[in-house]
């Protein structure tokens, strides 16, 4: 079951932090290439039309500029996103954090002992060369699927579960 | 350049350094909140050097942009 904005007791124990996989940047930095590369053409193309049109110039050059500037935001937008997206194991619950400035501000808990089942999905030999993949967790409240995406060392993170599931409990006092 | 050329420019670059600042303001407001949840000792699990390093690339990214490409305008049509 996931609850929103649920305060940690003062009790409970951070065990993992993890963030997203690095595999994640390869789609993000190649778009960010791809549209530099079209804005430095653009530029390119104003310069040298300036000498034909000097107004389709200067409107060329404005395009690539926007172009760029676009991209700096949309890129660097995504990688503070990728560094403060995440999850968070404690002692009673898994934390998702998924963070987009201004549009995702979402923290969702879901409690271990809800947890009926933990899959890791690393199929593919990048996923296994570079130790990433995809973690479900399947919850006994609801029939939804919980699904984390680009989990660097899946294992670890099913394991720590597993872990946490397993051991005796402790008498709150 | 002539005067509206100018006028663009700097509403532009205005619009990108406050969008900027509020992104960042975002970024300390939402990290303070997830600092809370973990706790304050684990500081360096949520603020982590990658984290740190682009946001100020950021900035650096947004500082060479408007002032490159201002320059590059100026001598282009000056």
């Amino acid at each position: 079951m996931r609850n929103n904005e649920v305060p940690i007791e003062n009790q409970e124990k951070l065990v993992l932090v993890v963030h997203e996989h690095w595999m994640i940047l390869v789609r993000i930095v190649l778009l960010y290439i791809l549209a530099t590369a079209l804005a430095g053409f653009m530029t390119w193309a104003g310069f040298h039309l300036h000498s034909i049109n000097p107004a389709t110039g200067l409107a060329t050059s404005i395009l690539g500029y926007l172009i760029l500037i676009a991209a700096q935001h949309w890129f660097f937008i995504y990688l503070i996103s990728i560094g403060l997206s995440g999850w968070a194991i404690t002692e009673k619950r898994v934390i998702d954090f998924q963070f987009l400035p201004y549009v995702r501000h979402n923290m969702s808990y879901i409690n271990i002992d809800q947890i009926t089942e933990t899959e890791k999905d690393q199929q593919g030999l990048t996923k296994n060369l570079l130790h990433y993949g995809d973690v479900e967790l399947n919850i006994s409240a609801s029939h939804d699927i919980i699904r984390f995406h680009y989990v660097p060392y899946p294992g670890i993170f099913v394991e720590t579960l597993s872990r946490l599931q397993h051991r005796p409990s402790t008498p709150s006092s | 350049m002539t005067l509206p050329i100018w006028i663009l420019l700097g509403v532009l670059h205005g619009i990108s350094l406050i969008w900027y600042f509020m992104v960042r303001r975002d970024v300390v407001h939402y990290a303070q909140t997830k600092l809370k949840l973990v706790g304050e000792e684990h500081i360096h699990e949520v603020i982590t050097p990658f984290l740190r390093r682009a946001v100020r690339l950021y900035g650096i990214m947004m500082g060479v942009v408007i002032i490159g490409f201002t320059f590059y305008l100026y001598w282009l049509y000056a």
